[in-house]
């Protein structure tokens, strides 16, 4: 709430020394609670309001009473008010977490700002009819997971635009803005604030804000086995890369009999869940590979990740076939009875 | 250069009630020669023997407040109270309230020298007249 302590100027009346033909008072109506309250008057003279500004405003009038006829006239009123505009900022994202606000660089996300309690009319402060909202990104760099807001919000805003009506803004945003040198790499945060403006007294404060943290999209690879090779013997030793994966996903390393992985059931190497709520990248042995083939054929071997956005491939899937039977053409038999030859 | 164009009849017009008078608004304090007025709900106890010397008319010779308070000291008081307690959301003192009535003045809530208006809390129970 701002206060003012007003100091009002009382033009003067004539005064004699014993009677006053006019007598003067100055009352203020408390708007919000109805208190009212006679201000001590001299002729001339300034003096505070003993009554804080409520939200409502007060009324000060300036009467004068003619004393030989009780008769009382309104010189001026004034009416003095405080403000301060109130507004609420939500952000929707389609991942549910309730920890903190998420989404994937790609994926779309809604901010929606409630304004209320700003005044509307002429002559009022700009700062009583307008609220600044500012949209800064930031990227997470060298690790980080999280950002201090304090220095978010001081950094260069993205885009500001004023809102100067009451009522609820909607913005809807396709993807993130977030940029890097490959864009479905980029992650941070994005923090909406909404400022109210400052006046002579008190200079631009943040009245509302929150903010989405920003995750890249994950991906991956499959590395030592080449696609279209025929191995005929064991199988040359298998990594997984992942890189990252999104919060709370699963990732699975799946294998398919024939070339299609699609409507076909497969079955599962090695599972990854991501426990974290932050990205997760990591390097896979996966020595079991080589066990779970019994017999020779054609396989393809996939590696997704499932996330609330649905399943992904994080890489095209490799096919190879498997011949590891050995048969045998043609035999060459050599018979002795063990005479020694002469 | 602005162009003021004509008022069209649904314009918001300010008004500004032409009936309103401070007299009427307020309590009036007479002494059988000088009468002052406070706001009305600032008069927070009244002897019935002064019963006659509150809310009349407003006759004779007209005084600030605080010239009238000083004229008659004998018999009337005045009661500081918090912005609180005048917005009603605290209560009067209980012992302040009881000690009223062994004083047998008018007693008038005051704030930093100027009469203020009370609304009674809900534990006020001793304000007599509004």
């Amino acid at each position: 709430m701002k206060s003012l302590s007003l100091f009002l100027a009382i033009s003067s009346v004539t005064a004699s020394a014993q009677t006053s033909p006019y007598v003067n008072f100055i009352r203020q109506n408390q708007q919000g609670t109805g208190v009212v309250w006679d201000m001590p008057v001299a002729a001339v003279g300034t003096a505070p309001s003993a009554l804080a500004l409520e939200a409502g405003g007060s009324l000060f009038q300036l009467w004068t009473i003619q004393a030989s006829t009780a008769k009382d006239y309104l010189l001026d009123q004034k009416l003095v008010g405080a403000y301060l505009p109130k507004a609420d900022v939500v952000i929707t994202t389609l991942d549910p977490y309730v920890g903190a606000k998420r989404t994937r660089i790609d994926q779309p996300f809604t901010v929606e700002i409630q304004v209320s309690d700003l005044l509307s009319g002429s002559g009022l402060p700009i700062a009583s009819t307008q609220v600044l909202l500012a949209r800064h990104i930031a990227s997470y760099t060298g690790g980080q997971t999280t950002l201090d807001p304090a220095v978010v919000a001081a950094s260069d805003p993205l885009t500001s635009s004023f809102i100067s009506q009451n009522g609820k803004t909607v913005l809807k945003f396709p993807a993130s803005s977030l940029k890097a040198a490959d864009p479905t790499k980029a992650l941070g945060e994005e923090h909406f604030i909404v400022h109210a403006l400052s006046d002579s007294a008190i200079s631009q404060s943040q009245i509302a804000s929150a903010k989405v943290q920003v995750w890249p999209i994950a991906s991956g690879a499959i590395l030592g086995l080449t696609p279209g090779m025929q191995y005929r013997f064991k199988l040359p030793s298998v990594k997984i890369q992942l890189t990252d994966l999104y919060p709370r996903s699963d990732t699975e390393f799946m294998v398919y009999e024939g070339t299609q992985i699609n409507g076909v059931q497969g079955k599962l190497v090695k599972g990854f869940p991501v426990t974290r709520d932050s990205s997760v990248s990591d390097l896979l042995d996966v020595p079991e590979l080589d066990s779970m083939f019994t017999k020779d054929g054609t396989y393809t071997v996939a590696l997704m990740s499932t996330t609330v956005y649905g399943t992904e491939l994080l890489c095209p899937p490799v096919t190879f076939s498997l011949n590891r039977s050995m048969s045998v053409n043609a035999m060459q038999i050599s018979i002795s009875d063990g005479i020694a030859a002469p | 250069m602005a162009r003021l164009q004509t008022a069209s009849g649904s314009d918001a017009t300010v008004s500004r009630p032409t009936d309103q008078s401070i007299v009427k608004q307020s309590m009036i304090l007479h002494d059988g020669k000088n009468w002052t007025l406070v706001p009305k709900g600032a008069v927070i106890f009244v002897p019935t023997v002064l019963k006659d010397r509150v809310d009349v008319k407003p006759l004779g010779n007209l005084l600030a407040f605080n010239d009238f308070l000083t004229a008659n000291r004998a018999w009337i008081t005045t009661n500081e109270v918090s912005f609180n307690q005048a917005a009603g959301t605290e209560p009067l003192s209980a012992e302040r309230t009881a000690f009223w009535a062994k004083q047998d003045k008018v007693v008038i809530a005051v704030h930093q020298s100027g009469p203020i208006s009370v609304n009674p809390s809900k534990a006020t129970q001793a304000i007599t007249q509004r």
